[in-house]
């Protein structure tokens, strides 16, 4: 028994190195830093920005376009719960977005202008019948914002459940899943591109008025939007944390390393990832419920499948399996969409195109994983002792 | 119903036309385009077009009538051009000028040649004058002659040496009707040797026997209609049953009879569009057939999943457009001869396939080969090569192109009365299957064929036997992205170039793979064929919309029972 | 392939009698991959807290044993049970909800988990998705995989990830998963593959210590391996069951001598 499989397998980047001042403080500033980030982040998120704007340094429209990328980053979130720590691809995080956006957007046009027997004006427009026209079922329990917060999390929850639960059930992964939900994008944004379907087909739901029976068109409610995004960020990340660090969690990333191997374990898989797939439905769900009335409208080009793809990116840009990543790459992404697509807008697609490719090839664990190795680099540079192994419960393969 | 001014013009091109119709029963029919050097005959006939610019009405109409009878197709056009005021008289020189082309900031008309159409020329240049110059020089038919005008053109169009032509004319024929058509069309009718032509002569006078005053002729036209099951007479019919029923009291003889000719006729539209839609079904699917098998092949091989297989489908399309553009090029340059349009599609073809394998080389090498082993990435990265190569073409090529199909594949094919495939169809459906048959031999019969089985089946064992696995998926990717380039040169006979063509097909072709299962030749036949018939008959009932997610319904319901597609593989490599 | 058919005239029903009390029931058992009999078996079962070894030359259908029994391979006809269960066309994880625990022939753990987490994972009854929500494993159970990795020799690395373990180190962790999800049947798919002498005596005893009060299916290659386990041995060759007994008696089998032994021989 005098064997020594048992010794950890050792790690040599350290050991060349004499003390190195400059790179030492580095290290500390870096681990301060990563250490600081979410703080520094929240406190910049539900501080600065509303205090920059109550200064009169920023006016509302940048608020507003702040609080747009922050219910789009809870969309990444989500992805990043399934991508990232699951390791099932969906292509059709958007739609679940578009989903959340049309519970909210349906009650918003009820509060709205209505024509005839109570028929809001988004859905008069578009609607081919002259008169005597009522208002369709499925639209009437979107009279109560809270039935309607309700719908938020229950039609798309339920929709990504029941779905997610027939494709794993019949082993549809990897690769295949991700073509059925784009798939699935598709024929969803041609139904709801329908005028038929009585959601107001192209146009979309818009002509909202009032939220909770606060005017939002007033700078204060969108403020309020605001601070109301900040704060679901902030619970969705922390529900997150929270669940890939519980035992859970260690079986979904045990599901993305060997999902046959967890069947003989006892394990069903298909529960869990039918539970990942509806809770990051829900993300994106809430997403589009605070993004609809910040942004006055919805319409079904939100469900495009390239709109789900981008969030894709924005997840491989920051960084796949971090929560973090998912964060800093959708503001990161969104920031630079709408500054390149309007500057460059005929290279737009090709940056973006260059973007996937240059972050797939050379940064396959995104910008956070960059910024890590960037520390562990630093450490084992500074210190004699060898460098503390990185635990790979966040970093993906 | 005839007007009084064209009398005097259908007597006289009757009796004409009875003599030349007896002339010229047995006269062999010219298929090519008639030759450009002019005959003494044409110079009477140019002589009659001048006279189209004299003052004296009465010689214009004669002048109009005797180039009606002329059964000279190349009038059809000077015609036209006749109603539309864009026949001019310069210097005595009668010549048309159709378009108006913009030099600088004057607008100047090209002259050209009334009866060949080809440009004029004047002191070694082509001769075009001023829009102002031309405005004074150009003459048109009044507003009284148009009526005789068109009417002339019907007649040269009926008599056309094409088939086809004189069908559409025959069709039109019916549809305007009046005594001029009637009388055409019987002496037409007892020359002509063409089936449906003679067909479409027989449904036409019904058609104008529908409104006839006597009683007898009604009748036995509804008689003969539904006999012929003719669905270009049906809404006739209804609406003649409409208003017999609305009559009171009604004719309940004529309305029984009328009933059963729109039941005969609408069980004979269901059936026809039936088997119309099952063609077009068809040759969809075949097009996804050979998509399928080029992301499958690929698949199967590398666990890869090309994104920008559709991209190289629309590559495939945009080097058919480029080939028809240089053999116009070159057929306008005089560097080949006018026919030679006519086989630039088989020239395309190996084009298609060389861009688009080319381009599938290229990526394999610069992107694929470094994401070997993880599939989800190289997804996201072929995502990012659809985006630029989709920008990239529209960058350089605009948005909306089309290729003119070879007249060779224009028409199509009539199995039977109102059941027509389409040539280009045809053409798909044969082209696809040669490819697939080939693919099968390529794969089963060949050295290559082999490695790559070898290689797909297990990759470390045929590495250590010495086969190149990497050039092997190089060949792969290239030979996968050939096919869908192949694919593309197919697709633009039935549709438009646009750089995001690849994106309409790629989902089906998606779904053609998730249910045929990866590398199986036969899932993917059925499952292409299959899925491209039941989009095609769900639309009409459903609307495309709905047929699409009635489609994904049941790809998504039919993994239920079968988790690996139509022909799942057995044995060891089934791992969980 | 020295391998004749010698199969053929072999009278199962005296060799190896059926027992209703097995714990595991291999009845008229037949596996086909295109065509060919993977596995034909006429009875194969294991006593209640017995160890058994099944040998055999390569392809004479030990995994795919493991395999019809753990759910991962379905059977072209005949039945399994598993503890008075028929478990024939039950699913793997229902199988291994019942109890059938397995480690797999090339060492199979949860690559990007720490070798704890591993173990964690692999503890019994925490299965169903709102269990795993809140809480967490309890002092004993801690205590038990400690005591457990402790013995594998990974105690040091229980945080690293385990994709930086060696080969050796991966085959413990399985056979130590397999060892705290405290299974009915444990089955063993080669061991003792790919290690040294000492890593094997270890992995023999480790097995010897659970014998007697567990019931165990060893496949192994290693005769030297499976003489240290001493006991019941069944020669699979060709998907059928060629001899049966303690490893004295198969040794001297001449069948079994010249289907696989014989080269055993020669090799060592």
């Amino acid at each position: 028994m005098t064997a020594s499989p048992g010794t950890p397998v050792p790690n040599d980047i350290g050991h060349r190195t004499s003390d190195i001042g400059p790179l030492s403080a580095l290290a500390t500033t870096h681990r301060l830093a990563t250490k600081s980030s979410l703080w520094l982040a929240f406190a910049f998120f539900a501080l600065v920005i509303p205090l920059s704007y109550g200064a009169g340094v920023i006016d509302i429209t940048t608020l507003n376009q702040f609080g747009r990328y922050l219910c789009i980053a809870l969309v990444a979130l989500g992805l990043d719960l399934i991508w990232g720590y699951t390791g099932i691809l969906s292509l059709c995080q958007m739609m679940f977005f578009t989903l959340g956006g049309y519970c909210m957007g349906m009650h918003l046009a009820m509060k709205g202008p209505l024509q005839g027997d109570g028929i809001p004006l988004a859905l008069y427009v578009v609607s081919s019948q002259v008169s005597g026209m009522t208002l369709p079922w499925f639209w009437m329990p979107f009279d109560s914002v809270w039935l309607s917060i309700l719908l938020v999390f229950v039609v798309p929850g339920g929709f990504a459940y029941l779905y997610g639960w027939l494709a794993f059930r019949s082993r549809v992964r990897g690769v295949y899943f991700s073509i059925i939900t784009q798939a699935t994008t598709v024929a969803a944004t041609q139904v709801f591109r329908l005028n038929d379907l009585q959601l107001c087909g192209t146009n979309g739901l818009t002509n909202f008025v009032t939220l909770f029976g606060f005017p939002l068109n007033e700078n204060s409610t969108k403020v309020g939007l605001y601070l109301a995004s900040v704060a679901a960020l902030a619970v969705g990340f922390l529900a997150c944390k929270w669940l890939v660090t519980s035992r859970a969690g260690r079986v979904l990333i045990a599901i993305r390393d060997s999902e046959s191997r967890l069947r003989f374990a006892g394990y069903q898989p298909v529960a869990y990832k039918t539970f990942a797939f509806a809770v990051a439905a829900v993300l994106g769900a809430v997403g589009g419920m605070l993004y609809t009335p910040q942004n006055g409208i919805i319409t079904p080009f939100k469900m495009n499948p390239e709109e789900s793809i981008y969030i894709v990116a924005m997840v491989a840009l920051g960084g796949r399996g971090t929560l973090t990543g998912a964060i800093l790459g959708s503001l990161i992404f969104s920031f630079s969409y709408s500054w390149l697509s309007t500057k460059f807008a005929d290279w737009w697609l090709i940056i973006l195109g260059s973007l996937f490719v240059f972050v797939i090839l050379v940064m396959p664990d995104g910008l956070v994983g960059a910024w890590r190795r960037l520390g562990l680099w630093l450490t084992a540079r500074s210190q004699r002792a060898p460098a503390e192994p990185v635990t790979a419960k966040e970093t993906s393969p | 119903m005839p007007i009084r001014p064209s009398l005097a013009v259908s007597f006289r091109s009757m009796l004409f036309l009875a003599l030349f119709a007896v002339a010229t029963v047995h006269a062999a029919e010219p298929e090519t385009a008639p030759p450009t050097i002019l005959t003494p005959s044409d110079a009477a006939l140019l002589a009659t077009m001048a006279e189209l610019t004299d003052s004296d009405a009465a010689k214009r109409k004669a002048a109009i009538a005797t180039l009606g009878q002329s059964r000279d197709g190349r009038l059809v056009p000077f015609l036209t051009d006749f109603s539309q005021g864009s026949v001019l008289k310069v210097d005595d020189t009668l010549a048309v000028g159709p378009q108006t082309r913009e030099v600088g900031d004057t607008k100047v008309i090209d002259l050209l040649h009334p009866l060949t159409r080809d440009p004029l020329e004047r002191e070694g240049k082509p001769w075009s004058i001023s829009e102002e110059e031309a405005k004074s020089k150009s003459f048109g038919a009044a507003r009284a002659e148009r009526k005789t005008v068109a009417d002339a053109i019907t007649l040269l169009k009926l008599f056309d040496p094409k088939p086809e032509q004189r069908l559409s004319a025959v069709k039109k024929a019916g549809d305007t009707g009046g005594e001029i058509n009637v009388a055409a069309l019987k002496t037409l009718q007892e020359s002509e040797r063409d089936e449906r032509v003679r067909r479409a002569i027989t449904e036409s006078l019904a058609i104008i026997n529908l409104t006839s005053s006597e009683q007898e002729i009604r009748v036995a036209a509804v008689k003969q209609l539904g006999e012929l099951v003719s669905i270009r007479a049906l809404s006739r019919i209804q609406d003649l049953a409409k208003t017999l029923d609305g009559q009171k009291p009604n004719d309940a003889a004529m309305l029984a009879v009328c009933r059963e000719s729109i039941g005969a006729i609408e069980r004979w539209q269901t059936v026809a569009r039936g088997i119309g839609h099952v063609f077009s079904g068809i040759s969809l699917g075949s097009v996804l057939v050979l998509m399928a098998l080029g992301l499958s092949i690929v698949f199967g091989l590398m666990g890869v999943i090309n994104m920008a297989h559709g991209e190289m489908l629309m590559i495939g399309a945009y080097a058919t457009f480029l080939t028809q553009e240089a053999f116009k090029w070159a057929v306008g340059a005089g560097v080949l001869p006018p026919w030679a349009f006519e086989i630039y599609f088989l020239f395309a073809i190996p084009m298609a396939v060389v861009v688009a394998g080319g381009v599938g080389l290229f990526l394999e090498w610069a992107v694929i080969r470094h994401l070997y082993g993880r599939p989800l990435e190289t997804l996201l990265a072929t995502f990012g090569v659809s985006f630029i190569l989709i920008q990239s073409v529209r960058l350089i090529f605009g948005n909306n192109r089309s290729v003119n199909n070879p007249s060779w594949l224009q028409g199509g094919w009539e199995i039977a009365p109102d059941v027509i495939f389409p040539y280009n169809r045809i053409f798909i459906i044969v082209f696809c299957a040669v490819i697939v048959c080939a693919m099968y031999l390529l794969i089963t019969k060949t050295r290559l064929g082999l490695l790559l089985r070898a290689t797909t089946q297990n990759r470390t064992m045929a590495a250590s036997l010495g086969v190149n696995t990497r050039r092997i998926d190089g060949l792969t990717f290239a030979l996968g992205s050939g096919i869908a380039g192949m694919a593309g040169c197919a697709l633009t006979l039935i549709s438009n170039i646009t750089p995001d063509m690849g994106q309409a097909v790629i989902v089906d072709s998606f779904m053609v793979v998730v249910a045929g299962g990866v590398g199986k030749l036969a899932g993917a036949i059925i499952a292409g064929i299959g899925l491209g018939c039941f989009t095609k008959t769900m639309e009409p009932w459903f609307g495309a919309v709905w047929g699409q997610v009635l489609m994904l319904a049941a790809v998504v319901i039919f993994l239920q029972w079968r988790p690996s597609g139509l022909f799942p593989a057995k044995g060891r490599l089934a791992d969980a | 392939m020295t391998s004749k058919p010698v199969t053929a005239q072999i009278k199962h029903e005296t060799l190896y009698p059926p027992n209703k009390l097995d714990l595991v029931q291999v009845e008229n058992v037949v596996v086909q991959f295109d065509g060919f009999k993977a596995l034909d078996i006429t009875y194969f079962g294991i006593d209640r807290n017995e160890l058994r070894v099944v040998v055999g030359p390569n392809g004479a259908g030990k995994t795919t044993l493991c395999d019809v029994i753990s759910g991962k391979t379905r059977v072209a006809s005949g039945r399994v049970v598993f503890d008075d269960v028929d478990i024939t066309w039950r699913r793997e994880t229902d199988i291994a909800g019942l109890g059938v625990g397995r480690k797999f022939q090339t060492p199979t753990v949860f690559e990007s988990l720490t070798v704890y987490e591993n173990m964690e994972l692999a503890l019994p009854r925490r299965w169903k998705v709102w269990q795993n929500l809140w809480g967490t494993e309890s002092k004993e159970q801690r205590e038990h995989i400690h005591h457990l990795l402790e013995r594998v020799h990974l105690y040091e690395v229980r945080d690293l990830p385990a994709k930086s373990l060696s080969h050796g180190q991966r085959q413990w962790l399985e056979i130590s998963m397999l060892m705290v999800s405290k299974p009915k049947l444990l089955l063993v798919d080669e061991p003792a593959a790919g290690l040294t002498d000492k890593e094997t005596a270890l992995t023999a005893e480790l097995l010897n210590e659970l014998k007697g009060s567990h019931t165990i299916m060893v496949i192994e290659h290693d005769m030297e391996f499976v003489r240290q386990l001493g006991s019941r041995v069944t020669v699979l060759c060709e998907g059928k069951v060629l001899a049966d007994g303690p490893l004295d008696k198969v040794q001297t089998d001449p069948k079994v001598i010249e289907a696989y032994l014989g080269r055993g021989k020669e090799r060592k």
